[in-house]
């Protein structure tokens, strides 16, 4: 298994989403240690490092999770709150990815902690734009967080 | 006062004195009775001691008697008579003493007399004894001399017990007669107070009977006299009862198909609500898989044959890269389609939530939204005061960048375009309008403006999604308004709106459901 510090975690499970983001981000070189996951479950085992990824460490996560909320098994709202509720996973920038522009899943995004939520253009150079923008900002402009962050020692933190 | 109570009353007063008179009566005779009888034992008593005296009195002659034919004939059973004669009469005196002891008179003449007696009897005996002991012969009269001398004394004090004995029963006797017919003058008195109190008595009675009577009589003429009116109103209330039957069954039975309708309508809007509510929650499903799943493909439809285009582009013959441009513009209309789509029907469903809001800034906000529209154009604004209303303003927001969207599209043939907002009052509603100098249309299809889908111009002259006016028109129906449009062909168009003035009106007529128009 590869055991290298992934930067980017990519849940989804649209092949030519997948490919289309892939593309924006090597097109704008932002990093080529991306990890694609295609479902909601695979997911929380990669960020749990469980199952599968069972050998990875809670200190060394991605530094960046791009998250599309139509998924297979476990939503996105599911992946989202898993990740927001526990210490040792909430310190990663989540962004959501998705279609859906709908009132409902924004509140309930916001309400679950995502750090960020782009609507995917459907125009491929606006799309383009988009991923060079926050992919610039999260991975080069932003402060990651600390290893700390990602210990489970404030468990008596707000959850 | 109750006239039955005060007879009443009157009765018992006239028995209680009836009652205290008998009561007197039975007194006095049970007197007069007790009085005769004690008369009749004091008679009896006095006729004893009157017998005990003359015994006394004439016992001593008897003896005297004795004594002398003793002397004369010396029999020998007469010294033994004289014994029992001398105790005899000794007894007699000593009962006298006994039955007189309560008359302090006849005590004392006893007193007096009781010695006198008791010396000639002691001298009798004595002239006895002589007698028996001289065995004398009954020739030999010498020693006999008298006993004793006769006493007027002893007689005289008889004679006195005697009388005043007599005069005692006497008196006796006249006070039990005085009694008696005192008794009887009551009793007469009494008989006739008797009489007169329970003739008047029965007379009352009568009297009150004869006065039931009569009123009974008039009581009983009323009830003939009421029973017949009574009949008379009872038959004439029967007859009412009878319509008024009629008439409540005819109601009652009214009301149950009215209940039964109303019951069978409950369930159908129940049933109708449900079956919306489904719609809904499937429209809102749909809704949700349109702006998630249609949006994909489009995605991925311009996506890679952009990439196409920009990776291949100059090996591409021309022909190819003209089917490219026509996929990549088909996809984009295609997603300006859902887009659409998805804003008629959140329009529809959303509920509004109004507040007064100045129309004025909508309209900036909406010019501001249109401005990439306006890149290179000349257009001449004219925007006239706006009233306040009571509107949603993220609704009506959206029905100006649609009106201003279209006035900005339909006038890009224009050298100079004029687009004019403005409104006036009319009927407690607020018109606004929105008019430009444009292409227009054709007022014989103006119908077909506000439907979905229905577009009166050509795809390569103007293009468009036909949605637009549709979600004004719904927006506007929400808040209790109306839309409608004026024009000629190339004359330019006029889109009116009106929203009641007063917000009352609006907020009910929300529809819940997203009905598409």
């Amino acid at each position: 298994m590869n055991t290298r510090n992934e930067e980017i975690l990519l849940v989804e499970d649209d092949p030519a989403d997948a490919e289309l983001t892939l593309m924006a981000i090597g097109r704008e070189k932002l990093t080529t240690n991306v990890r694609v996951v295609r479902d909601g479950a695979e997911a929380l085992d990669f960020v749990f490092c469980r199952g599968l990824y069972a050998e990875r460490k809670f200190d060394r996560p991605p530094k960046l999770i791009l998250l599309d909320l139509k998924l297979p098994k476990v939503s996105g709202h599911q992946v989202l709150r898993a990740i927001k509720s526990d210490p040792r996973t909430r310190s990663i920038p989540v962004v959501v990815l998705t279609s859906s522009a709908q009132d409902r899943d924004l509140v309930e995004c916001y309400r679950s902690g995502t750090n960020s939520y782009i609507q995917k253009p459907v125009d491929l150079q606006k799309f383009q734009d988009t991923v060079r923008n926050f992919g610039t900002y999260w991975l080069q402009v932003n402060q990651p967080p600390p290893t700390a962050a990602f210990l489970d020692s404030d468990s008596g933190a707000r959850t | 006062m109750n006239r039955a109570l005060k007879f009443r009353r009157r009765l018992w007063g006239v028995a209680t004195v009836v009652i205290a008179i008998l009561g007197f009566a039975f007194f006095l005779a049970l007197r007069s009775a007790i009085q005769a009888e004690s008369v009749f034992d004091w008679s009896a008593h006095t006729g004893e001691v009157l017998d005990k005296i003359s015994q006394a009195r004439f016992g001593r002659s008897r003896l005297m008697n004795q004594l002398w034919s003793f002397r004369v004939t010396r029999r020998p059973d007469l010294p033994a008579h004289f014994h029992d004669d001398m105790a005899s009469v000794r007894q007699n005196l000593n009962d006298l003493r006994t039955l007189t002891a309560d008359n302090p008179t006849q005590v004392q003449i006893l007193d007096e007399l009781m010695p006198l007696v008791a010396a000639q009897l002691v001298s009798l005996q004595k002239a006895m004894d002589d007698a028996v002991a001289n065995n004398t012969s009954p020739t030999d009269t010498s020693t006999w001399s008298l006993p004793f001398q006769p006493s007027d004394r002893v007689r005289d004090l008889f004679a006195t017990m005697e009388n005043d004995e007599r005069r005692l029963l006497a008196e006796r006797s006249a006070a039990v007669r005085a009694n008696v017919a005192r008794t009887r003058l009551v009793l007469l008195i009494v008989c006739v107070l008797t009489v007169m109190i329970l003739s008047v008595a029965v007379f009352l009675v009568q009297r009150e009977i004869l006065l039931r009577a009569k009123v009974e009589a008039g009581l009983r003429r009323a009830q003939e006299m009421l029973g017949v009116k009574f009949e008379g109103q009872r038959a004439e209330l029967g007859h009412v009862l009878e319509d008024l039957h009629a008439q409540i069954r005819a109601r009652s039975k009214a009301e149950a198909e009215v209940r039964e309708l109303n019951d069978h309508l409950g369930r159908r809007v129940k049933q109708r609500t449900a079956e919306l509510e489904e719609m809904n929650r499937e429209l809102e499903a749909f809704s949700y898989s349109v702006s998630h799943d249609l949006r994909a493909p489009l995605r991925h439809l311009d996506g890679f044959s952009h990439i196409l285009q920009q990776t291949y582009g100059p090996q591409l013959p021309e022909g190819a890269q003209h089917y490219l441009e026509r996929i990549r513009s088909a996809a984009k209309h295609m997603s300006e389609l859902v887009e659409d789509l998805l804003q008629l029907a959140r329009v529809g469903r959303q509920a509004t939530r109004c507040e007064l809001q100045p129309i004025r800034t909508l309209v900036d906000e909406a010019r501001k939204e249109v401005e990439p529209e306006c890149v290179g154009r000349d257009i001449h604004w004219e925007i006239s005061s706006l009233p306040e209303l009571e509107i949603d303003p993220g609704l009506f927001r959206l029905v100006f960048t649609n009106l201003l969207s279209n006035a900005v599209k339909f006038t890009r043939d224009r050298q100079v375009a004029t687009i004019e907002v403005g409104s006036f009052d009319g009927n407690g509603m607020s018109v606004i309008f929105v008019r430009d100098n444009g292409a227009g249309f054709d007022p014989r299809h103006a119908d077909k403006l506000f439907g979905v889908f229905q577009r009166l111009h050509r795809q390569d002259e103007f293009e468009g999604t036909g949605i637009g006016l549709a979600t004004v028109h719904r927006i506007v129906q929400k808040h209790g308004g109306r839309v409608w449009a004026e024009s000629e062909v190339n004359k330019g168009a006029s889109f009116y709106f009106s929203v009641p003035t007063t917000s009352a009106a609006a907020s009910e007529v929300n529809e819940p459901m997203g009905t598409v128009v």
